[in-house]
């Protein structure tokens, strides 16, 4: 019989990244309930295979916050030794998410809204958390989106890739019966997610008349930084918004240029990335 | 320890490492949720970590260890008490209750 003091405390690595992330679910949900926390996980090995294929791997954990306490949650992740690695601000285009990395459990997303479900933020976390299961994630009970709702949310998500291929929309395509895709376009519209589902589909394009429609075109499909840019400057919703819109495209991210560089920029790269805005502006406007 | 029972602390999670690493049948990776820190449960220690899924008294648990590896209870009991003890310092167990009496094996 071998020792019953077979334990070790090992290095992180000796765990592999997937079980690292499988109970990294586990982490943040005991977190979110110790706070009194409402948080969905959302994509990745919690949606399995009724929704991804088999072979999908995830380098990451994504949370869904209720908006209302995204703070307290923000609070309480770097308490429990979490580093902010980017911020909403530096995040993406549509300032929904940020990622924070922690020694044990890896990189995780907070998103305080899901971009392409609903205009406001706190109504679509009801709508979602009203339908909302439970998946056991390392023996631990985790709170995530309907199967419905988790379906929609990979089509939404989908419609943020500029590729021609998109193999999470493909494979729903091929898993979903009639009756279930008319099922979901149902809840697509109660969740309003008209644009983003069509985007998704490769059908954006119906909804020229559409206030965001420039958003998903860019977002979903390979158009120039100029078109793209225009589309942010746009969909603004005020005068203020669209001048912060712009400062934005031209000033520098310092945090995903420190990630690109796997280093904190120095001055040298962040002015020659600056520069580098006005040479492609430039060469887009000169063409 | 005897008086109390033993348990999983509900702070914990695990996965089974052979869904994740071929030819570790025997080991949990379990994780202490409040102090972000990972432990490789292997061979015995594993086998006492599915015990604890529900509360057992340390008499009962070494009667089962003796009785899953056919040993005495000396060979086993300083060995596995040990253990319960890190364990426990470690956040992973924690004792409750004796509510019921304790089984007698």
């Amino acid at each position: 019989m071998a020792s019953v003091t077979d334990s070790e405390s090992p290095q992180q690595e000796q765990v592999p990244l997937k079980a690292r992330i499988v109970l990294s679910h586990a982490h943040l949900q005991n977190l979110a309930e110790r706070r009194g926390i409402d948080l969905l996980h959302v994509k990745g090995y919690i949606f399995g295979q009724d929704t991804y294929q088999e072979q999908r791997t995830s380098t990451d954990v994504d949370v869904l916050i209720r908006p209302s306490q995204v703070e307290a949650f923000i609070e309480a992740v770097l308490e429990a030794g979490w580093e902010v690695m980017t911020t909403f601000e530096t995040g993406s285009d549509f300032h929904h998410a940020m990622t924070i990395y922690h020694p044990t459990w890896g990189l995780a997303d907070i998103h305080r809204e899901f971009p392409g479900l609903g205009k406001n933020p706190e109504v679509t976390f009801d709508r979602l958390w009203s339908q909302r299961r439970k998946k056991v994630m390392g023996g631990y009970p985790c709170d995530t989106t309907s199967l419905q709702d988790s379906r929609l949310i990979v089509y939404v998500h989908s419609a943020r890739s500029t590729s021609i291929v998109k193999p999470d929309v493909q494979y729903l395509d091929e898993l979903l019966s009639a009756q279930e895709k008319e099922a979901l376009e149902v809840r697509v519209r109660e969740l309003e997610a008209e644009l983003a589902y069509a985007a998704a589909l490769g059908r954006i394009d119906q909804y020229q008349n559409q206030k965001d429609y420039l958003v998903w075109k860019t977002a979903s499909e390979k158009t120039s930084d100029l078109t793209r840019w225009y589309a942010r400057v746009q969909a603004a919703p005020s005068l203020g918004a669209k001048v912060q819109t712009v400062l934005d495209i031209f000033r520098v991210n310092k945090d995903h240029l420190a990630m690109e560089l796997g280093h904190e920029p120095s001055k040298q790269e962040i002015r020659q990335k600056f520069f580098s805005r006005f040479s492609k502006l430039w060469r887009k406007v000169g063409k | 320890m005897d008086g109390n029972k033993l348990v999983r602390s509900p702070h914990t999670a695990f996965v089974l490492a052979s869904d994740y690493v071929a030819g570790s049948e025997d080991s949990f990776y379990v994780a202490n949720l409040l102090t972000s820190e990972l432990a490789i449960l292997q061979g015995p220690s594993a086998v006492i970590w599915e015990i604890l899924e529900e509360p057992t008294s340390t008499h009962a648990l070494i009667s089962e260890i003796t009785e899953i590896y056919g040993v005495t209870r000396e060979v086993v009991s300083a060995s596995v008490l040990a253990f319960l003890d890190s364990m426990e310092n470690q956040g992973l167990i924690q004792r409750v209750e004796d509510s019921q009496p304790s089984q007698s094996l």
